[in-house]
């Protein structure tokens, strides 16, 4: 679990307010993921953070290639993280967003680890449970991992909160009240 | 007792029968700094305030500061197998130690490890380091006495139980040895109270010296120590003595009396200090954080008289500042000063002029303990603090004249042997009924005619002479009913004047 910026937080919640009024979620999700990817580059994203090239970052914004495909509120957010020289945290900023979007649309986004792979009648089988009698389980994203070191069971994590539903758990508190 | 082995599997069959907990829920987070015993932590949304954090590896951590995206926590215990990126999980519970008889006796850590190497400590019960004091409907006033066994605390600073009063002095002054001759005096005179003995940021080898000191006067039986020494992370510096008041209040709740000191707070606030600063929490007066003053405040309260109804039990603290150059006026002293019920201060230059206990009887008070006094001994003390202060008065004025009149002359006399009267060894505590034999022979008048070299000799011998020829009077003095607040029963003062008497005319050679 990376620490994310707490000044890109207020950025995606600038965003958000406005997404979750015109209704543009996706796209200014894909957009910024776009900018984002772009900026993964370690020379691009080196010169966005050197406040000698200001100017030139504004350039950059307006140029072709970076804005190829972007609507014009996008383009304005990015001048306006770079009058700030906040531009490095767009990355930060994309993951903030995503999670304020899946929270606005009841989106859960869950880390499930077993023993063994599942298959996809299992998988639909924890989407249903996670989702519980009133929610949808559709709306439960589930990644997959398989790790054979906890025995049995499942283990289930969703943003910092973890379930551990697994063999090893349950025979470490035995484990521990015994001693 | 043998162990059996059907027992032992019994009991496993119990644990695992009851074992149905299918589920392990916890709220994570990944340290993201790490150092001088303090964590902060990313994630952790759902922590508690207080909340036992687990790092792995079997440390533990206290959850201090909630903040938005980040937990500041302080660690207990060794912090080297930490690193950036460690996972963190909570627990669910609050910090605890362990309370209760398994601990008289040994040397414990503040989060209840032993380290006396007396082997595992058995605990009963587990209590939270961190809880609310009672409140006004649970106590009742101060009205039994807390015996020191030193003189000049019992009959003019006089201590009740459920009182704090905090001693206050220079380093080398004689701080611990007060402590000290309390705890040894709750042995000799076998009163039931359970002391508890917390040591903050104190030298390692001083400590040792008082459990030895304590061990060698059969008091340590009925002692906890908890040690944070010097070379102990802040974090336990800091959690020291909320440790030792839980295992206090053990007994407090239980309706019996405990006494515990804390020695000492000033280094406490320094540790707490470091670890606020370190938490990044704002400074504020000479560095120390705004809630300095709670801190300290929320940890004396819990020291209390409870009433009949919550079992009547009781929980004494001595806190001990160290003062620089005998400034009380500085920040922590004056914070406590104000909280507690009373100061015993204790000055260096009468430490240095022979004069220990160094007591200074006119800066020194006790604001509830008169209350709780025998009513022998506040028959002989209110002539004692009397005489005292006029002395005290005198003696600064007599340096400068030689010219005397009588009275004058008799106020000081009566004065240097009552100063004399005073004194006593280290690890020597005295009895109820002999402090109050020995102050009405000074108050009396006897000792005028005795010169200051021979008064601790009188005293000595008279106090031998009362116990083997009328040791009646001894129990006479201790069970003193009469109401009369400020003189001695006239009978029994009688008594006593007739045996004094006796003792000069038979057993009394003064040297010449």
């Amino acid at each position: 679990m990376a620490r994310r910026s707490l000044a890109a937080k207020r950025f995606a919640e600038a965003v958000s307010s406005i997404a979750a009024r015109t209704g543009s979620w996706d796209a200014w999700l894909s957009d910024l993921t776009q900018v984002a990817d772009a900026m993964a580059d370690p020379l691009i994203r080196a010169t966005l953070a050197n406040p000698d090239q200001a100017v030139n970052v504004s350039h950059f914004i307006d140029s072709k290639a970076m804005t190829e495909g972007l609507r014009p509120e996008t383009i304005r957010f990015l001048h306006v993280m770079a009058s700030r020289r906040a531009l490095d945290l767009l990355p930060d900023a994309v993951e903030w967003l995503r999670e304020i979007s899946d929270r606005a649309r009841g989106v859960r986004r869950v880390v499930v680890t077993s023993a063994v792979p599942l298959d996809l009648a299992q998988q639909r089988q924890v989407q249903t449970h996670l989702a519980g009698e009133s929610g949808n389980p559709e709306r439960v994203v589930l990644s997959l991992l398989v790790d054979p070191g906890i025995i049995g069971g499942l283990v289930i994590r969703e943003g910092d909160q973890i379930r551990d539903r697994s063999v090893r758990a349950r025979l470490e508190t035995l484990r521990e009240r015994m001693a | 007792m043998a162990i059996r082995s059907e027992d032992i599997v019994r009991s496993l069959v119990d644990q695992i029968g009851g074992f149905d907990q299918r589920e392990r829920t916890s709220n994570v987070g990944s340290v993201v700094e790490v150092g001088d015993g303090i964590a902060r932590i990313y994630g952790l949304s759902q922590a508690m305030s207080g909340e036992l954090l687990d790092f792995g590896h079997g440390t533990m951590g206290m959850a201090l500061n909630l903040e938005e995206d980040t937990v500041g926590a302080i660690i207990l215990g060794d912090y080297q197998e930490i690193g950036e990126g460690t996972e963190v999980r909570t627990t669910g519970r609050i910090v605890q130690v362990p309370v209760g008889d398994g601990l008289l006796g040994r040397v414990v850590s503040p989060i209840g490890e032993p380290l006396d190497g007396k082997g595992p400590i058995i605990a009963t019960e587990y209590r939270p380091v961190e809880v609310v004091a009672p409140g006004v409907i649970m106590r009742q006033e101060v009205r039994t006495p807390l015996q020191t066994g030193v003189k000049s605390i019992d009959t003019m600073i006089p201590i009740g139980r459920g009182q704090r009063e905090l001693i206050i002095g220079d380093r080398a002054t004689g701080k611990t040895a007060i402590i000290a001759d309390t705890i040894i005096n709750q042995a000799r005179q076998k009163t039931g109270v359970v002391c508890i003995y917390v040591a903050i940021g104190q030298k390692e080898a001083k400590v040792s010296q008082l459990v030895r000191t304590l061990e060698e006067n059969g008091a340590l039986s009925n002692t906890i120590i908890v040690v944070a020494g010097a070379s102990a992370s802040a974090s336990l510096q800091y959690l020291a003595p909320y440790a030792g008041c839980a295992m206090g209040e053990f007994y407090r709740d239980k309706g019996g009396d405990a006494f515990i000191a804390y020695d000492d707070l000033t280094k406490h606030a320094w540790a707490y200090r470091q670890v606020s600063l370190l938490l990044r929490r704002p400074p504020g007066r000479e560095a120390y954080p705004g809630d300095v003053f709670y801190c300290h405040s929320r940890l004396l309260e819990r020291a209390a008289r409870l009433s009949e109804e919550y079992g009547g039990g009781s929980l004494t603290a001595f806190p001990v500042i160290e003062t620089q150059l005998g400034d009380l006026s500085t920040y922590i002293p004056t914070n406590v000063i104000s909280i507690t019920d009373g100061q015993i201060f204790l000055q260096g230059d009468l430490f240095n002029a022979g004069i220990r206990p160094a007591v200074n009887v006119g800066l020194s008070v006790s604001r509830v303990g008169g209350a709780a006094q025998t009513r022998a001994m506040r028959g002989v003390a209110g002539r004692l603090r009397l005489d005292m202060a006029r002395f005290r008065e005198l003696a600064a004025f007599a340096q400068f004249g030689s010219d005397l009149d009588r009275a004058t002359q008799a106020q000081l006399t009566r004065g240097q042997r009552l100063q004399e009267l005073l004194k006593q060894p280290q690890y020597g505590p005295m009895p109820v009924e002999d402090q109050v034999i020995s102050i009405y022979a000074g108050v009396s008048g006897r000792l005028d005619k005795v010169d200051i070299a021979d008064v601790g000799r009188y005293e000595r011998e008279l106090l031998q002479f009362i116990r083997s020829s009328h040791p009646e009077l001894c129990d006479r003095v201790l069970n003193e009913r009469q109401d009369s607040t400020s003189r001695l029963n006239a009978g029994l003062a009688q008594a006593l004047d007739q045996a004094f008497d006796e003792f000069e005319a038979r057993a009394w050679r003064a040297s010449s």
